[in-house]
């Protein structure tokens, strides 16, 4: 158990921003990272196995469908990792059992995400800490503490009118002592930086393909059946290299 | 035909005599719509006066969601002092049978399928059940005169939690905040505890419906065993270990619920006890003996005291002195402070096991006792407690609608809604993160822009006394020079006073 929870809460090192992007829709495995040495698949999918000559070899055994060579870089890189036959056990068919079953990850309580914040024993919580983009809470952070639900940066303020209302805030809970002193300041700051953040031009790295300003926001079409085989042309591919920027190196787990 | 005005005046008259004798509540309450009551926010009241915070403004943060405008004035009659007003304030709460709450019940009457029964709820959309099981509890909180009992009616939940989204519980666990909680959350903890054990929500949300011991190859199944003795008896310290777990796991086999391809259909989601599915082997439980039923006995007596095995295990955990303490511990965690003083659990588990865990009985020791009155203002409110106490103060008039609902659902503490069965976490950190949101309704309800609730602001400003007494009525107090500044210079008057610190605290 004190294994699991240093596991939890790592070894105190520099902190990283984790992004979560669950994208919904069907998208097959098999298709998308083939076992290219398993004759098994082969046998099994006669016509639409994936060519070793094909595809992207990527470890000696899995080769990357050549539609999406574009990650190739990261995996080399050691940028991106994949976890294969990590799906679903559901049966069902519907889309939102399995979907349920991801975000808690298994049939368990609340989401996996949450039931993790929750085991990092000792952390100091802001209102940055869970950032989900949406209007509800995403069933992966049920249960977190302090999640934050934004569907826009125009969300986390006061409104446009409310400087005199933030200042006073700020005299209130500055004056006040102890914990919620400290989280009532850690939140102006938060959107204090967040406002500043709304008011410069953000120009994105790498190509990548932005909405307006501030959250980069990846477009196209997600959905990878590969019924024809042809669904991948339609991702778009600078995007996903695009999020790369030089100033972080995030951790890309497919 | 032509009808006559004298025929016409006489069957009016008459019908409407006979609707009043055939005592169709529609009609007081219509005539009652020609002479409304005074709202509460509507006429001048006096709010306290204290540079600190009275006993009366204390005892009304903690065992109620909040004063309303004219709480304050009402309650001071009832004693000399603050300290005598608030004992007979918490004497009064503890017998909400006595209090009349006509308007709670008549705006909760809106959510028709929580009066359903059972086998009923079953024809309803989930989403539905759901939403209206959260606008009830809300708009009880808000309106009830029987505070204390919804302030109750929050704890157990927390402490006997289900998660709704698991299977059945989904439409089951309306049936259980009816006959469970709310039907035992001022009586006594082991008629509550018992009518959890056999809660087809319960069951279904623990796995105990599928606890059984057909075949003797059959293992217990210890969900619910586990977490009666970690989360609502004995506390996880409280001194039985894995094999404990598991005899109880074995005492409590052979719950079954009615399922859909069972006739009659409409005693679906009904709980029955199927001896043959009992484990009738000797079991031990913590130090006691529950001996074997003999298969030599006759039908009928093996099932009886099979039956009787789930009492026996519910009054030896019951009974254990790790129970009395675990359960003061929590009360002591809601009312007095983050981390209770040993003291105050000492005496209110004692008062707990005396009583054979009478809540009204622990919940007078407890408001007697001395860490509770010398506590104040150092609990974090929960975002629950924090927007219904922001409307009570407001004198708002609510149908606990779906903006609200999202409010909460944003802050994480949208009622019923929590995944484990710990229930929402009781103590501050958990919550500091959820600042932001408060704040953002506390700008929107200081401008009545949140649909589905009303507020007059200006009303509420004036009939408090201007300015100063606004302060005072929100605060509880008198507003320190560095309060009186910041609201003068805000110009946000009402919304500042919610988002202040202050008002986050009780």
């Amino acid at each position: 158990m004190a294994s699991l929870q240093t596991y939890a809460s790592g070894n105190g090192d520099e902190r990283h921003t984790l992004v979560v992007i669950f994208l919904r829709g069907g998208a097959d495995g098999l298709n998308m990272v083939a076992p290219l040495e398993d004759p098994g698949y082969y046998r099994a999918r006669p016509r639409i196995a994936i060519e070793k000559s094909k595809a992207v070899p990527l470890d000696g055994f899995f080769g990357l469908n050549p539609l999406l060579k574009d990650l190739e870089p990261a995996y080399k890189d050691g940028a991106l990792a994949i976890v294969h036959a990590a799906g679903s056990e559901d049966d069902t068919r519907s889309h939102f059992e399995a979907q349920d079953l991801m975000e808690h990850g298994g049939i368990m309580g609340g989401g996996w995400l949450g039931r993790f914040l929750r085991a990092q024993a000792g952390e100091t919580v802001g209102p940055l800490s869970a950032v989900a983009l949406g209007r509800l809470v995403p069933e992966c952070l049920r249960g977190a503490p302090s999640t934050t639900v934004l569907e826009s940066l125009q969300d986390f303020s006061l409104g446009t009118k409310q400087a005199p209302l933030i200042q006073s805030l700020s005299r209130l809970y500055g004056l006040q002592a102890g914990a919620l002193g400290s989280a009532g300041l850690s939140t102006l700051d938060a959107i204090a930086r967040i406002a500043k953040l709304r008011a410069t031009t953000y120009s994105p790295e790498h190509g990548a393909i932005t909405a307006k300003i501030v959250f980069p926001t990846i477009s196209g079409n997600w959905r990878g059946s590969s019924r024809r085989g042809s669904a991948f042309k339609l991702l778009p591919s600078t995007s996903v290299a695009g999020i790369r920027t030089s100033a972080s190196q995030p951790l890309w787990i497919l | 035909m032509s009808l006559r005005r004298r025929t016409f005046l006489k069957t009016g008259a008459t019908s409407v005599a006979w609707l009043a004798a055939a005592g169709c509540d529609q009609l007081p309450r219509e005539l009652r719509a020609l002479f409304p009551p005074q709202a509460k926010s509507q006429t001048q009241f006096f709010p306290p006066a204290s540079q600190g915070t009275d006993a009366l403004v204390h005892i009304l943060n903690r065992a109620s969601f909040g004063a309303r405008p004219g709480d304050y004035q009402r309650l001071q009659k009832l004693g000399k002092t603050t300290e005598e007003a608030a004992s007979a304030y918490v004497e009064e709460q503890l017998h909400p049978e006595k209090i009349s709450d006509e308007v709670a019940r008549y705006a909760a009457r809106r959510f028709e399928t929580l009066e359903e029964p059972l086998g009923e709820l079953f024809e309803y959309q989930p989403e539905l059940l759901h939403g209206e099981l959260m606008r009830a509890t809300l708009v009880r909180g808000v309106l009830s005169e029987r505070q204390l009992y919804e302030v109750m009616v929050q704890f157990w939940s927390d402490h006997f939690n289900i998660d709704p989204s698991k299977g059945d519980c989904k439409w089951l666990k309306v049936a259980d905040d009816r006959d469970v909680i709310r039907k035992h959350a001022l009586g006594r903890f082991p008629d509550m505890l018992r009518a959890s054990a056999l809660s087809p929500a319960m069951l279904w949300y623990l796995d105990g419906r599928v606890n059984r011991k057909k075949n003797p190859s059959d293992r217990p199944n210890e969900n619910y065993a586990r977490e009666l003795l970690e989360l609502h008896t004995l506390g996880v310290h409280g001194g039985y270990t894995q094999q404990d777990v598991m005899e109880v796991a074995r005492g409590l086999t052979g719950c079954t619920i009615r399922s859909t391809v069972e006739k009659p259909y409409y005693a679906i989601g009904k709980v029955e006890f199927k001896p043959e599915l009992h484990d009738l082997g000797p079991k031990q439980i913590l130090g006691h003996t529950l001996p074997a039923i003999s298969a030599d006995k006759p039908k009928e007596e093996q099932e009886r005291i099979a039956s009787q095995d789930l009492d026996r295990i519910l009054e030896i955990v019951t009974i254990h002195p790790s129970t009395a303490r675990h359960i003061a511990t929590k009360l002591c965690r809601h009312f007095i402070a983050d981390v209770p003083p040993a003291s105050a659990i000492e005496q209110v588990a004692a008062v707990f096991a005396r009583t054979r865990g009478d809540i009204q009985e622990t919940l007078r020791a407890l408001f007697r006792r001395r860490e509770f009155e010398e506590q104040r203002g150092n609990k974090l409110k929960r975002p629950f407690a924090f927007i219904v106490s922001a409307l009570r103060a407001c004198g708002a008039q609510t149908n606990g609608g779906p903006e609200i609902i999202e409010y909460l659902n944003r802050m994480g503490h949208a009622p019923f809604s929590y995944p484990t069965p710990e229930g929402y976490p009781d103590t501050a950190p958990h919550w500091l993160g959820t600042l932001l949101w408060r704040w953002n309704f506390a700008v929107a309800l200081g401008e009545n822009q949140i649909s589905g609730t009303k507020i007059d602001p200006a009303e509420l400003r004036k009939n408090a006394g201007g300015d100063p007494g606004l302060m005072r009525h929100i605060l509880g107090r008198q507003p320190t020079d560095g309060e009186a500044r910041a609201y003068q210079d805000s110009g946000a008057g009402l919304a500042l006073l919610l988002a202040s610190p202050a008002f986050q605290m009780c």
